[in-house]
């Protein structure tokens, strides 16, 4: 195994209808060493991989890519697996119900005997074999779900090397966000072997600390532009957050604000409407902060900083195992969201299918919250009720053929608006949002920071839990940035700046 | 139908509609939202045509007033059986306990009478059959909702334990003995021939009716059955909403029970499995009329009438007792496959 057999990539780029997501990415990657790939959300690290995975074309005139002697055809998942690239992701796709050695075998073919009985023996040693080869004492027999978290990473890697003899390229997206220090270390050595093997490794990370103990080279992208690229050792930490922020903050962050000053006084004033303290759960190990009426909070940081799960607290997914949440100065338990809506609390979750009922019309969704305001001697008045309807699509210039149709009928960026309008109907005290703006266009990005912007001028205090720091830096007055569960910076709305948000939530003091 | 979560996140399947595919997708809204009058009263056409085709075809035996009040008196306890289905449904959720509840509370409210020598009050009798048939929602609804299991196993088990329960009660046998008149008055009372099931029937379904069309409570259990989190979410217990259509679910199917029993004036063991694959029939078959895409009153009427002059239609033209069955699975199968080609969007 020589270099030869690693991976070259010339000129490759992508667009999706005429925006510029990745420019001219050249990278190589020789067998036996590990590439970072560096960069923050929209970057152009994730569309760099689903072009190796043959997921997305490319632009006319990217490539060649190249494994070895092997040249890739693109958008096309066999030629990448013949040409010997394979892929673990964050997921890993591992069966948490089935064993180790079933987990390894699945999709490929079993060993059988004459009587097409799978030969358990001949299968338990080869796996134990192919887990050795990589340092791992796991029993093949162990179920993976009660395996830890970096085992499973590692049980993930060896099914993807084991794939075939000809595998040249390992992907690895992000396999550390979820691990601590010392599991890190874990999976490192056995990212040794896999180096010792002669396989490249294709390294996404967001953990900047770690890189310099695994990687040889580093290729940092900022909006889709390599702005980076060189020995691990020339880019010292500070560097990389520089370069991973951009030099400038870019051109959505400053978006001209409607003239708030009138209600920039009230501004945080007065008693708390949401009160953290302590949180702990899943990634969260201490939340702690709170808000007042009129304040746009943003919540922001990496994967595994914790802002997922505090959202999957904040609105009833998950339970708390310490921590207490007041709400307008009163006690309560997220986990009993019906009080928790009643006291006034509003909430639109990031997945999309749970933001609208998709088969109910429009109407229906508008008003699912206030519903009881239409009541007249028992009965729904439908008439005042599709008044309000209308009155909330023209107010929020939700665009649909009318208070009739399907919800499904809208597009994603109208949808979100009417989520978010359903809430307001109700005119909560505290709204929060998961990644408001998630896939939605620049205009409806506009549209929806319009509405956010209007309902806490009115009093409520939003809170906005974000991983896109572009989103909360042009609306938020305050953000929060997390970093291992705990809120580790506080910016207000005069200091706002993408690079300061950046390293905060990469810890620039490393 | 599938359970992601624990929670039990549930989808009936035919008239929810497949979210995937459909994401981010252009904003082009057109119509295609609303169901068009063809779509909304194809099924009335379909029962019209059923009619003309009958009367032609039998014109001295079907259009007459006997015959049709057979045609009603006979789909009126399905009717109520699937009136009271129509809230798991709507919700997202199956209930396929129902005919083992209904099966059950013909031999209870027989055996009732029979263990107390007919010396039990009617309404007594009636009385704790209906609680009974609440308690077995209560267990249905506690363990799709707390305990998380999938509503078709939890439901397909707990309607086997009440099935055992009614053999248990009425030892596998037909309960004959001491059934007192006054029940048998009230089961064969009539007007102008109609018999009382039709009468209670048409109450249920203007109850079911009022509450899902015009009260937040039936809102409630469409939104949880079109988005269980996005319901939650909004404020509203869906967990609550889920118990209280189960135990809606089988009180109609005890209420079907009882008038059973009151007008055949005995408890035969096993009647309610016959019930079953009717009462989703013609709930399924409704929820593609006049509300297209959702379990609606109107439609099951509809549906209900589709079904009964089906059958009774082709029984007069000679074909034997095989075609009920026959028809009400191949009416489920249709509803199923329209509604599923529902323009999507």
């Amino acid at each position: 195994m020589t270099d030869e057999q690693g991976l070259v990539a010339n000129r490759v780029s992508k667009s999706f209808y005429g925006n510029r997501v990745l420019h001219d990415l050249d990278l190589t990657i020789p067998g036996g060493t590990v590439h970072a790939l560096l960069g923050h959300n929209g970057s152009g690290k994730s569309t760099f991989i689903k072009i190796l995975a043959g997921f997305y074309m490319p632009d006319k005139g990217s490539g060649p890519v190249t494994v070895g002697s092997h040249e890739l055809e693109f958008g096309n998942p066999d030629s990448t697996y013949e040409a010997g690239i394979t892929f673990v992701h964050q997921s890993l796709g591992l069966v948490p119900t089935l064993s180790v050695l079933e987990n390894l075998r699945l999709g490929k073919s079993w060993t059988t005997n004459f009587m097409k009985k799978i030969s358990w023996g001949k299968e338990r040693r080869l796996a134990r074999e192919s887990l050795e080869r990589f340092g791992l004492g796991t029993h093949p027999d162990t179920m993976v779900g009660e395996l830890s978290t970096v085992e499973q990473t590692e049980v993930a890697i060896v099914r993807a090397l084991s794939e075939g003899d000809h595998i040249r390229i390992l992907v690895l997206d992000e396999p550390t966000a979820a691990l601590t220090d010392h599991e890190v270390k874990k999976l490192f050595s056995t990212l040794e072997r896999v180096k010792e093997r002669g396989v490249g490794v294709l390294y996404v990370t967001h953990r900047l600390e770690e890189i310099r103990q695994i990687a040889d080279e580093v290729t940092v992208l900022s909006d889709g532009r390599t702005v980076g690229h060189g020995p691990v050792d020339d880019f010292p930490q500070e560097r990389l957050v520089r370069l991973i922020a951009g030099t400038t903050d870019s051109p959505t962050v400053t978006a001209p604000r409607p003239d708030s000053s009138p209600v920039a006084a009230a501004v945080g004033t007065g008693a708390p409407l949401l009160k953290v303290k302590g949180l702990r759960v899943g990634e969260l190990v201490d939340g702690e902060f709170e808000g007042r009426a009129g304040e746009i909070v943003g919540a922001v940081g990496l994967l595994g900083s914790g802002i997922l799960d505090l959202a999957r607290v904040l609105t009833g997914r998950l339970k708390l195992e310490a921590g207490s949440v007041e709400l307008d100065g009163e006690p309560v338990d997220p986990f009993k969201f019906a009080r928790m809506t009643n006291r006034g609390l509003g909430a639109v979750v990031g997945q999309r299918p749970d933001r609208v009922a998709m088969s109910l019309t429009v109407q229906e969704n508008l008003t699912l919250e206030v519903l009881p305001d239409f009541m007249r001697h028992g009965i729904l008045n439908r008439r005042a009720e599709t008044r309000s309807a209308v009155e909330a699509i023209e107010r929020f210039n939700i665009r649909c053929a009318g208070p009739a149709v399907e919800m499904a009928t809208l597009s994603g960026g109208n949808q979100q608006k009417s989520a978010i309008a359903k809430v307001l109907q109700a005119e909560p005290k505290v709204l929060v949002l998961e990644e408001p703006c998630h896939g939605v266009d620049a205009s409806g990005r506009e549209e929806i920071g319009a509405m956010l912007r209007t309902a806490a001028a009115e009093g409520t205090l939003v809170l906005v839990i974000d991983s896109d720091l572009d989103e909360v830096v042009g609306l938020c007055n305050r953000v929060l940035v997390f970093r291992d569960g705990k809120v580790v910076g506080q910016f207000q709305e005069e200091e706002l700046s993408r690079s300061q948000l950046l390293d905060a939530s990469y810890g620039s003091n490393n | 139908m599938t359970t992601k979560t624990a929670g039990g996140d549930v989808t009936t399947g035919a008239p929810q509609m497949n979210d995937k595919g459909k994401r981010g997708r252009a904003g082009l809204s057109t119509s295609a939202g609303k169901p068009s009058l063809i779509q909304r009263y194809a099924g009335v056409g379909v029962l019209v045509v059923l009619i003309i085709l009958f009367t032609l075809l039998k014109p001295g035996v079907f259009p007459t007033y006997n015959n049709i009040v057979g045609i009603l008196a006979n789909s009126a306890i399905l009717g109520i059986l699937a009136v009271g289905l129509l809230a798991p449904l709507s919700a997202g959720v199956f209930d396929i306990s129902i005919g083992s509840v209904m099966t059950l509370a013909v031999v209870l409210c027989t055996w009732l009478f029979q263990t107390t020598n007919g010396s039990m009050p009617v309404p007594v009798a009636i009385l704790i059959t209906l609680l009974v048939a609440v308690g077995i929602g209560i267990v249905n609804a506690t363990l799709v909702v707390r305990e998380g299991i999938d509503p078709f196993i939890a439901t397909i088990g707990t309607g086997s334990v009440v099935v055992g329960m009614s053999q248990l009660i009425g030892n596998g046998t037909t309960i004959a003995t001491d059934i007192p008149s006054s029940f048998t008055n009230f089961g064969r009372w009539q007007l102008e021939k109609l018999p009382i099931a039709v009468f209670i029937l048409a109450g249920l379904c203007l109850l079911a009716w009022y509450v899902l069309e015009y009260t937040p409570f039936g809102r409630h259990i469409y939104a949880t059955g079109a988005s269980r989190e996005a319901t939650r979410l909004s404020g509203i217990r869906t967990t609550r909403i889920i118990a209280i259509a189960f135990v809606c679910s089988a009180v109609g199917a005890a209420i079907a029970g009882v008038l059973y029993a009151a007008r055949l004036g005995s408890g035969p063991p096993g009647i309610g499995a016959g019930y079953l694959i009717g009462a989703y029939s013609a709930a399924f078959l409704g929820s593609t009329i006049i509300r297209p895409g959702r379990f609606n009153v109107g439609g099951l009427i509809v549906a209900l009438l589709i079904i009964g002059i089906g059958i009774n239609g082709l029984q007069l033209a000679g074909l034997p007792f095989w075609v009920t069955e026959t028809f009400q699975g191949a009416a489920l199968l249709v509803a199923v496959l329209i509604g599923r080609k529902r323009p999507a969007r």
